[in-house]
């Protein structure tokens, strides 16, 4: 039986209380510190850059992260600190990613069929990692199947735990819209997978 | 396991197919353009803080005067903007170099990189200079050659007072057949050819793209009613066949952003757009540099 190894979720980090919050470290930036920016940088760059992979071609991938980063800083100044900063983030990359969806839409030679490397884990013998890699490229397959909306909602979901009134107000929906996504996609990924498991 | 094929994993449930995914980091070339670019935002950002500063007074001695350096940068900018808007309006500088120009000046404030932008002014003036003198010695070129044209018609005048043609004296068939040889007597193509001379006396040093555009862009210019058509989903340009040119028509749409800008367009469906303003949008359509994107597709 393929066993599937679980990686630690990619949630949006929250700050401990050792550590700065995003809103001291958006503060000590605008006053000209670099490495505030850097550490806010490392926070939330793993989650960003999966909700744009898992959603987007390779090449537009990397643009959109970086579009987005770009939108951020240039926006920072009007960032108000009673705002959730991860929030703030997902949402000019919510905003972003329509945009490249836009985009792709315009330019079909654009493919979106780049390969995924699933690395080996340790002890495993070569028929089972071939199966888990197989797993993983068929579910990444029907990921991509889902209309955009449902997909957006629900890989957010998976990379940051937002509750669905938080992605709700960042893809300027209602809470039981974003439920309503939610399940769908839920339920078509599930019949989806269904079909390689019944082969 | 499935109760329906025990060989087969139970794997179906997707949020721990997700969690199972590799986890992805950007490249390094990513991770480099975002803090490079929060680097300068920041860097910009200090130096319109110390802008402040100096004019409250509150300043203090060991810093750099930001505020006249920064009078210098604009005037170095608005005279490179000047200069770079003339180029491109009439010579080869495209819109991409002074957009470059342009942007590394605005954006990079510290004071080498002022002296940097104004090598590059300095270039631009000497490219200006000579531009200028190409442009004297064209437009001088293109009066000679019409007052030429004009002497030649005088002089040839004397030749229409033959013998009138009499029962008498009928015409020869040679002198009917010279007749029909002669050359018209030269008519202006276009009304106001003095006033631009220069894109025609550029001609000859012109490829033949630079020369389509720039004969449009003028001919635009003197009888604009003619040069851009509206239709649905883009903008249409027709080539101006009734002023002599034969051009094929070409098509192309104005990005949502050029369109905004120029909202003092007069838009409507087969409506002719012609304001002044519509040149530049007419000469960077025709190059063919533009993706095709509706304004309905932005919305």
């Amino acid at each position: 039986m393929t066993e599937l190894v679980t990686s630690a979720p990619t949630q949006a980090p929250t700050a401990t209380a050792t550590e700065a919050t995003d809103d001291s470290l958006i503060s000590l930036y605008l006053t000209g510190d670099q490495a505030a920016f850097e550490q806010l940088y490392g926070r939330y760059k793993t989650s960003l850059y999966g909700y744009f992979r898992r959603q987007l071609p390779d090449a537009m991938a990397n643009d959109a992260f970086q579009d987005t980063w770009i939108r951020l800083i240039d926006s920072l100044q009007k960032y108000q600190a009673n705002e959730q900063f991860s929030g703030y983030l997902f949402t000019i990359a919510h905003n972003t990613l329509m945009d490249y969806h836009r985009k792709q839409a315009r330019n079909p030679e654009v493919t979106n069929d780049d390969a995924i490397e699933f690395p080996a884990q340790k002890d495993d013998e070569p028929d089972r990692v071939q199966d888990r890699a197989e797993t993983l490229r068929n579910f990444q397959n029907e990921l991509k199947k889902l209309p955009i909306q449902q997909r957006s909602a629900w890989v957010l979901k998976q990379e940051t735990n937002f509750s669905n009134e938080e992605i709700a107000r960042l893809t300027d929906t209602s809470a039981e819209g974003v439920k309503s996504r939610l399940r769908y996609a839920s339920e078509k990924l599930k019949a989806g997978m269904q079909k390689y498991v019944s082969r | 396991m499935s109760a329906d094929n025990p060989d087969k994993p139970n794997d179906q449930d997707p949020e721990p197919l997700y969690k199972a995914l590799p986890d992805e980091k950007p490249p390094a070339s990513v991770d480099a353009a975002v803090l490079a670019h929060a680097r300068v935002t920041s860097a910009s950002a200090n130096i319109e803080v110390n802008e402040q500063a100096d004019l409250t007074g509150a300043a203090t001695r060991a810093q750099p005067n930001w505020n006249s350096l920064g009078r210098r940068f604009a005037t170095a900018a608005v005279v490179v903007l000047a200069v770079g808007i003339y180029l491109q309006t009439d010579q080869d500088l495209t819109t991409a170099q002074l957009d470059t120009t342009t942007q590394t000046i605005s954006t990079q404030s510290h004071e080498p990189k002022l002296r940097e932008a104004e090598g590059a002014l300095q270039q631009f003036s000497d490219t200006h200079a000579e531009l200028q003198d190409t442009v004297s010695v064209a437009e001088e070129t293109t009066q000679n050659s019409i007052s030429d044209l004009s002497a030649g018609a005088a002089v040839k005048a004397p030749q229409a007072e033959r013998l009138p043609v009499t029962k008498d004296r009928p015409e020869t068939k040679f002198v009917a057949k010279r007749r029909a040889q002669e050359p018209a007597a030269p008519q202006p193509m276009i009304a106001d050819v003095a006033s631009s001379g220069r894109a025609f006396a550029n001609q000859r040093a012109k490829p033949k793209e630079e020369l389509i555009e720039e004969i449009i862009v003028t001919a635009a210019t003197v009888a604009p009613p003619k040069s851009v058509l509206l239709s649905e989903g883009g903008y249409r340009l027709l080539a101006l066949e009734d002023q002599g040119f034969s051009l094929e028509h070409q098509e192309c749409s104005i990005p949502y952003d050029i369109a905004k800008e120029a909202s003092d367009f007069t838009v409507e469906r087969e409506a002719f757009v012609y304001k002044e303003s519509d040149k530049d949008v007419i000469a960077r359509c025709l190059t063919g540099s533009w993706t095709i994107q509706s304004q309905d597709d932005k919305n």
